[in-house]
């Protein structure tokens, strides 16, 4: 199919441009509006069920928050009371604020204005309800000393903030409300309510449940009403004929959607976004992910253009405009959980592309058009993601995607459909809805409103398990010690699999406790922290009448577990193996004191570390040590379940956690100096994969990226010139098609930057990876002469304002 | 290096065929179609001003030394046998009319601050390093290139590296000056899919004081191999380097000479670039082109031209 708006690339609506705008100039702020309807509502609900209660609170969130329409804007509506607010569940974690209250503010990652006035609130009237009755206070009351001495604040193992922030990542049913309304679900539930008998005793708290569902769909309804009129509120005073007209078509939609099914493709989009706000207004989740979108609108779209009402520009128009709208949330974070999700990320995950329920090629025009809009809109919200089947999507759909990876702004991801497929077939997904698989959080595959759970559990530094292996449990930079299996001094160790299988005892330590901590989380979370907006459209909770917290999806799975670190414990495995065991080259002795001093004054045995083999260059003796732990941790992780009862997933890909985990490290054997960041997900160690892409996608295919079933993921560098022509383009898709067949599961490719030229002539060390290709020659950037490195980037410079 | 192609092709004598090998280089996209691995072999009968692969030159293994990776702990001068190596004031020199390039200094250097260009090895260890890339070559359309230096100066283990890769079924190409014994260049082409060749200047004496030979040879194998061999596709590729072969008459002349040929399939004009500078510096050498600017774009769209005129599809860029 042809691409039906290339010719938009110079195109972006003044009001698209004026919402972007209003994006960047707005700092992000506190909101404790919903936090004080929410504590207001629950002083007047004392004694009721929770879920009753969090249901009225919603409702009364609804019913009063502060609503607004911005100029321009076509699709509206916001969770909190500003654009890039953040807003805060004290229910879940009044924590959050509470130890921030006067830094938050001017804080380095991530501040948040915050007002005198609010402080006020949080602490007369917000704080003293919520104090010993949040989740993490459940969670700080519940778990064990020792736990809490490996996991609290050490960055040996963490809980991704599931103690702070709402329900782990989830990809709900936007096609259900689109499709059939909220009345229509309404309907649904009230069907389910009467099959159930209040007289037999295990249907009791089915009913309740149903019932606060239904309180929330009264919820939704309210709010968008509210919208409804405010819009003709404006349209009566406005004096721009145009703007009145579209104030009017606004309180129009809002009036139809979400509450009934959506009948055109502007009030899909509405209907869909007002949904997506409901979702973040209940609790602020870890990531909400609209899935498939390309999919899901597509018949409106389709539609409307078919019979003349729709034109692509608008359509275009519409999407850019609610691409904006993605970027207008922001996600709270403590100082701690900044670090590691920064840049107030919500994760909002969009996935295009892949096969339809027939098994068919499901790229269409709108899989075009969310791409573009990407590109026109150039925020760091949504994520997008595509699942890339390499059999049966057309190679122009690909050209398209690589005119957005050519832009440098590390969008999109591009995942291997098949290898997704088969994840989410591991948690026990019928082959059927395997097909609609997505894309939530960073990599994580799910089922929209099918399967559940929290992708992103927690994670495992795999730096920490060497060090601490090689410290009998003693972190190198605090001096600190933590409670861990003693595996005796690493003089003892007489031969290299002794070493490896002392090494395989503190990371199935590390896995038991998170084991254990997961199940802590999870069980508060249960008691706790229903999700009620989002099971909303999850069909088999009201069938069951369950929530998604409870079980009630028709998949469920426990938190999964992430690992951190790959590389870095392979090559650190891989250097010791050679200097010490093989060659001898150096004793336990020294290497120790070398890493103890951060190799200051051990420069040699440094370079000894850095010359041993490293994973990235396909070489099998290292690529197999960090196969040999991968499936270490799969069948580790494997032999646990959950509260479910089902078996315990892990996943490789590190968020952003590599940049904090590596901070709490000292030296590792890899060559790798203390505080520096971890390699992130499969990607090998920055600078030391020097054969080029496919020696990384070859060293990455020797782990099963299946068996991982929270998914895996691999960044790649991309030389500035590889897109620049039709033949790079061609090259780039058949790069992938690939690596995909070699099972690689995800890639995101950063176009190498001028910025990034000249943070290599600051620090090479870190960039040795680096090609610069030329027709017929290429040469790794650092090791170039000065001016050649300078024409470079001017060049690189010129190419990106081109 | 053991590879998988031992267990898998049975050891025949070609196989074991040795070679002097530069580096690997995998993923090209810039040396035939799709992505390539490209081995560089070392040794090179001309001697090209601009040459940017100085360390393939040689037909023998060479000591270089990068400095920004030495971290001076001077164990290179207590190995060196000859007392090449010199420390003055914290600094090391190598002595280069001293060193003999015996290479102990490289298994001392912990950093790989020294490195030797030029790997002693076997048909079959290369060939398992091109096997590793082959699911690119299915999916891309690519293969292996032979590069250097000159391919065709070891002529055993090129003809025998090209035949062990089309029984493989990878598709071959190699990168040539044509200076070359005919017989030699005959026997690598039975085995090639693909040829770049390069025409450095159409002026004998021109080539000679540029590349240190004549270019009759080279002419006369061009013409002689494009009509031998009609299976082979042929691509003449011009380093445009100004001020020294970039005049329109040269260019000219290049592109009729080619035009005359049958299976030419296009004439690529490869701008000069100044990114094999370091290796001058490595190698202990003086770069004898510097304060040469690449050419401009608007000058290489005028040559594209002007070669265009003659009937075949020029290009700038090798991919």
């Amino acid at each position: 199919m042809a691409t039906a708006v290339s010719d938009s690339k110079a195109r972006l609506a003044d009001r698209v441009w004026q919402a972007r705008e209003r994006v960047l100039q707005t700092r992000p702020s506190i909101d404790l509006e919903r936090a004080q309807i929410f504590t207001q509502s629950f002083m007047t609900t004392e004694g009721e069920p929770l879920v009753i209660r969090r249901a009225k609170a919603f409702k009364e969130i609804c019913q009063r928050r502060t609503i607004f329409i911005q100029d321009g804007e076509l699709i509206v509506g916001t969770p909190g009371s500003r654009i890039r607010a953040g807003i805060i569940c004290p229910e879940v974690c009044y924590q959050q604020l509470d130890e921030e209250l006067d830094t938050i503010s001017t804080r380095v990652q991530d501040p948040f204005l915050i007002t005198e006035e609010q402080k006020k609130l949080f602490t007369e009237l917000i704080r003293p309800y919520w104090k010993g009755k949040s989740l993490k206070d459940a969670w700080m009351a519940r778990i064990p000393d020792n736990l809490r001495q490996l996991a609290v604040g050490t960055s040996i193992i963490d809980f991704s903030g599931k103690d702070e922030n709402g329900p782990g990542e989830l990809a709900a049913g936007y096609q259900w409300v689109l499709n059939s309304g909220i009345n229509g679900i309404k309907k649904t539930i009230e069907r389910r309510l009467a099959s159930f008998a209040p007289a037999v005793p295990e249907h009791r708290d089915r009913i309740t449940y149903l019932k606060a569902l239904l309180i929330v769909c009264d919820g939704i309804i309210t709010l968008a009403r509210r919208y409804a009129e405010l819009a003709r509120v404006e349209a009566a005073t406005e004096t721009d004929r145009q703007r009145k007209a579209e104030l009017e078509q606004i309180a129009g939609n809002c009036e139809r959607v979400p509450a009934n099914p959506a009948r055109n493709f502007w009030e899909a989009l509405q209907s869909c976004w007002l949904y997506h706000c409901c979702l973040h207004m209940d609790l602020k989740g870890s990531a909400y992910c609209p899935g498939r979108m390309d999919q899901y609108l597509y018949p409106y779209f389709k539609r409307d253009v078919e019979e003349g009402r729709l034109t692509r520009e608008r359509a275009q128009d519409l999407l850019d405009l609610l691409w904006v709208k993605f970027a207008e949330i922001v996600s709270f974070y403590t100082r701690w959980s900044a670090i590691y999700y920064s840049g107030y990320m919500p994760f909002q995950n969009i996935t295009l592309a892949g096969i339809d329920g027939k098994g068919k090629d499901a790229v269409n025009e709108l899989s075009y058009m969310m791409v573009q809009a990407q590109m026109d809109v150039r925020l760091n919200q949504p994520t997008l993601s595509i699942r890339y089947n390499k059999e049966k999507n057309p190679d122009s759909f690909m050209h398209k995607v690589a005119e957005l990876v050519s832009l440098g702004t590390g969008n999109p991801a591009i995942f291997n459909d098949e290898v997704g497929m088969k994840m989410v077939m591991g948690h026990g997904v019928s082959s059927d809805d395997a097909r609609d698989w997505c894309v939530s959080g960073c990599v994580e595959p799910l089922v929209p409103a099918k399967l559940a759970y929290w992708s992103d559990g927690g994670h495992i530094n795999l730096g920490a398990t060497v060090e601490l292996t090689l410290t009998r449990g003693v972190q190198r930079l605090t001096g600190l010690p933590r409670p861990l299996p003693d595996t005796g001094d690493p003089e003892s160790f007489k031969t290299f699999a002794e070493f490896k299988s002392a090494v395989k005892d503190i990371l199935a330590y590390q896995i038991k406790k998170m084991v254990e901590g997961g199940r802590i989380l999870d069980q508060a979370s249960r008691e706790l922290r229903p999700v009620l907006a989002a099971s909303l459209t999850y069909p088999e909770c009201i069938e069951k009448g369950l929530d998604y917290q409870w079980g009630g999806p028709k998949y469920w799975s426990p938190p999964a577990i992430v690992l951190v670190g790959l590389a870095d414990i392979a090559n650190s495995l891989a250097a010791v193996k050679k200097l010490i065991y093989d060659e001898g080259k150096l004793t336990w002795d020294q290497l120790l004191e070398a890493l103890d001093k951060d190799f200051d004054g051990y420069e040699e045995i440094r370079q000894m570390c850095l010359s041993a083999p490293k994973y990235g260059n396909d070489i099998e003796e290292v690529d197999r040590l960090a196969a040999e732990i991968a499936r270490f941790v799969a069948e580790e992780t494997g032999r646990y379940t959950g509260l479910s009862g089902a078996e315990i997933v892990c996943g490789l890909y590190p968020v952003t956690t590599h940049m904090p985990f590596g901070k709490a490290l000292g030296a590792l054997p890899s060559g790798r100096k203390a505080g520096q960041p971890l390699a992130d997900g499969m990607s090998p160690n920055q600078g030391t994969d020097v054969k080029g892409p496919t020696a990384v996608f070859k060293s990455a295919s020797a782990v099963d990226h299946a068996a991982h079933r929270a998914g895996t993921l691999l960044n790649m560098k991309l030389s500035p010139s590889l897109l620049k022509d039709e033949k790079g383009l061609m090259h780039f898709v058949s790069l992938l098609k690939a690596a995909f067949a070699l099972g690689i599961y995800h890639v995101q490719f950063n176009a190498v930057s001028a910025e990034t030229l000249k943070a290599a002539q600051k620090r090479p060390e870190q960039y040795r990876d680096l090609l610069v290709r030329v027709a017929g020659y290429s040469a790794y950037f650092v090791e170039l002469r000065r001016d050649v490195q300078d024409d470079i980037i001017a060049r690189t410079e010129h190419m990106s304002f081109a | 290096m053991l590879n998988r192609v031992q267990e898998i092709v049975p050891p025949e004598t070609g196989l074991m065929t040795p070679g002097l090998l530069l580096s690997i280089e995998r993923g090209s996209i810039d040396d035939g179609p799709g992505l390539r691995t490209v081995a560089f072999l070392k040794g090179c009968p001309l001697r090209c001003l601009w040459c940017s692969t100085p360390d393939a030159e040689l037909a023998s293994s060479e000591m270089e030394y990068f400095i920004d990776r030495c971290i001076a702990c001077k164990k290179c001068a207590e190995a060196c046998p000859t007392g090449a190596i010199l420390v003055s004031d914290g600094e090391i020199l190598t002595d280069r009319t001293g060193c003999d390039n015996c290479g102990k200094c490289v298994e001392v250097c912990p950093g790989g601050a020294r490195k030797m260009a030029g790997k002693k090895t076997t048909v079959m260890e290369v060939l398992g390093e091109v096997r590793r890339d082959s699911v690119f070559y299915q999916y891309s359309g690519g293969g292996v290139t032979l590069s250097g230096g000159e391919p065709l100066l070891q002529p055993e283990f090129s003809i025998e590296l090209l035949k062990a890769c089309q029984r493989e079924g990878i598709h071959t190409a190699i990168e040539t000056c044509a200076h070359a014994d005919w017989h030699i260049l005959r026997a690598a082409l039975k085995y090639t899919d693909l040829a770049h060749v390069d025409i450095k200047h159409m002026d004998p004496a021109q080539h000679k004081r540029l590349t240190g030979r004549g270019n009759s040879l080279i002419l006369s194998n061009i013409r002689r191999a494009c009509h031998a061999f009609p299976n082979v596709l042929f691509i003449i590729r011009v380093p445009v380097i100004p001020g020294y072969n970039d005049s329109d008459q040269n260019i000219a002349d290049t592109a009729r000479f080619a035009s005359e040929l049958p299976n030419i399939q296009r004439i690529e004009l490869l701008p000069y670039h100044r990114l094999g500078t370091a290796r001058y510096s490595a190698l202990g050498r003086e770069y004898p082109l510097e304060g040469v600017p690449p050419p401009s774009e608007d000058h290489l769209n005028h040559l594209k031209k002007l070669a265009g005129c003659h009937g075949l599809a020029v290009q700038i860029g090798g991919r």
